[in-house]
């Protein structure tokens, strides 16, 4: 394996693990944990760039398939060719935490969820991370960045208390989005006959934009780096949004 | 503990230009104090001559025991408050030392394994020097990787 010719993304653009329909095989089930759970160990400590493509994968560790198994070594060779690849944090940017999020509306063809992905940066280098599919079913677009959105908030709003009680003082935070009609939804009480029917418990970003703990700001689709948490993105961009993340080669030169 | 917090740390000290030292514990569960009667059968070959059909009284936790380690956390959590730390509340795992006229230390800790950092390398190192003078431990210095990251 270790002389395996290693791909350029974790996963093949636009892959998407269908359900495995055959019973159980055990060996391949034992095997299949075994690979998925290394790879969300490495995943969930320096390597944010796997996470959407392992948590994809590792939705289907009940009854996994061959081809499961084979994109989970998929991975594995992905990672030997991008061993070297570290989080860099850089003392000397100044630069202080900034998130940035994306959703991909509907994007599980077989359960309608969408996929949410956002991220933290201190220091230029990403400190928290999530890739997760939706719990429930957007009806829209902008309803399913609102969801994110709302998620991201949460998050950004444990490590201000975190830094509060290290006497951090913080100003809002920014929180970068792709998509005009959840900023607008979050900054404004309005209720549409189009988001009326969206869960309380949504509705927290309101609270964190009106007491200024988040700042929201659209920034281009085309330029979110969070999309690479959302799905398998083709080489050419999923290098470049990996090189925002902070990942880089010991050498600097990314 | 999250992953997060940790690189939350790391990056902080990276912007503050802190000074981090690292130490491991050893054997750290073996220090976990039980609030509870658990008791064990002698293991095989150690059986004392003429008692084998007694059991043991543990007063300490071991490695296994399912107890063993909130009971070392607890423990844990003692002896940094002595040490003049205050835990967080949004995080677990993270000690604030905060004394008028001298820097802060910050104590980062993933079960056994505690980071120290601060702007001054001499009131941190005082601190890891009562830390070290309470528990065995191995001076890691300043670190290059954290659970194996």
């Amino acid at each position: 394996m270790l002389n395996a010719k290693s791909p350029s993304t974790p996963l093949p653009a636009g892959y998407y693990a269908a359900k495995n329909t055959e019973p159980v095989d055990a060996d391949l089930h034992s095997h299949f944990q075994m690979v998925i759970g290394s790879l969300l160990y490495l995943m969930l400590g320096t390597r944010p760039d796997t996470a959407f493509a392992v948590t994809h994968l590792s939705h289907h560790a009940v009854n996994p398939s061959q081809d499961h198994l084979n994109k989970a070594l998929y991975i594995c060779r992905y990672l030997i060719g991008t061993s070297m690849y570290f989080l860099v944090y850089n003392g000397g940017s100044g630069a202080g935490l900034i998130a940035c999020m994306h959703s991909d509306w509907g994007s599980d063809p077989t359960s309608c969820l969408s996929q949410t992905g956002f991220y933290l940066k201190l220091a230029d280098g990403l400190i928290s991370w999530t890739s997760r599919a939706q719990k429930t079913i957007a009806y829209s677009s902008t309803e399913a960045e609102y969801m994110a959105l709302s998620n991201c908030a949460c998050q950004v709003t444990w490590i201000r208390s975190l830094l509060g009680e290290l006497s951090y003082k913080l100003k809002a935070i920014p929180i970068c989005g792709d998509n005009q009609g959840s900023i607008f939804m979050a900054s404004n009480p309005v209720t549409e006959p189009r988001s009326k029917h969206i869960d309380i418990r949504y509705h927290g970003i309101r609270k964190s934009v009106a007491k200024g703990n988040v700042e929201l700001f659209f920034i281009d689709g085309a330029e979110n780096p969070a999309d690479l948490l959302t799905k398998n993105l083709p080489r050419k961009q999923f290098a470049k949004f990996r090189a925002q993340l902070g990942l880089q080669f010991p050498s600097g030169s990314i | 503990m999250r992953f997060e917090t940790v690189r939350l740390m790391l990056a902080l000290a990276a912007l503050e230009n802190w000074y981090i030292t690292g130490l491991d514990i050893r054997s750290a569960y073996l220090y976990g104090k039980l609030d509870e009667e658990i008791y064990m059968e002698q293991p095989e070959g150690f059986a004392i001559p003429g008692q084998e059909h007694k059991v043991l009284h543990l007063w300490c936790a071991l490695y296994g025991l399912k107890q063993a380690g909130l009971a070392w956390w607890h423990t844990l959590n003692e002896s940094l408050k002595e040490l003049g730390f205050e835990r967080l509340e949004s995080e677990a795992g993270i000690f604030f030392y905060k004394k008028k006229g001298t820097n802060i230390v910050i104590g980062i800790i993933y079960v056994d394994n505690p980071l120290f950092c601060g702007p001054n390398k001499a009131v941190v190192d005082a601190i890891k020097a009562q830390f070290m003078r309470k528990w065995e431990c191995r001076d890691l210095g300043e670190p290059n990787e954290f659970l194996r990251m």
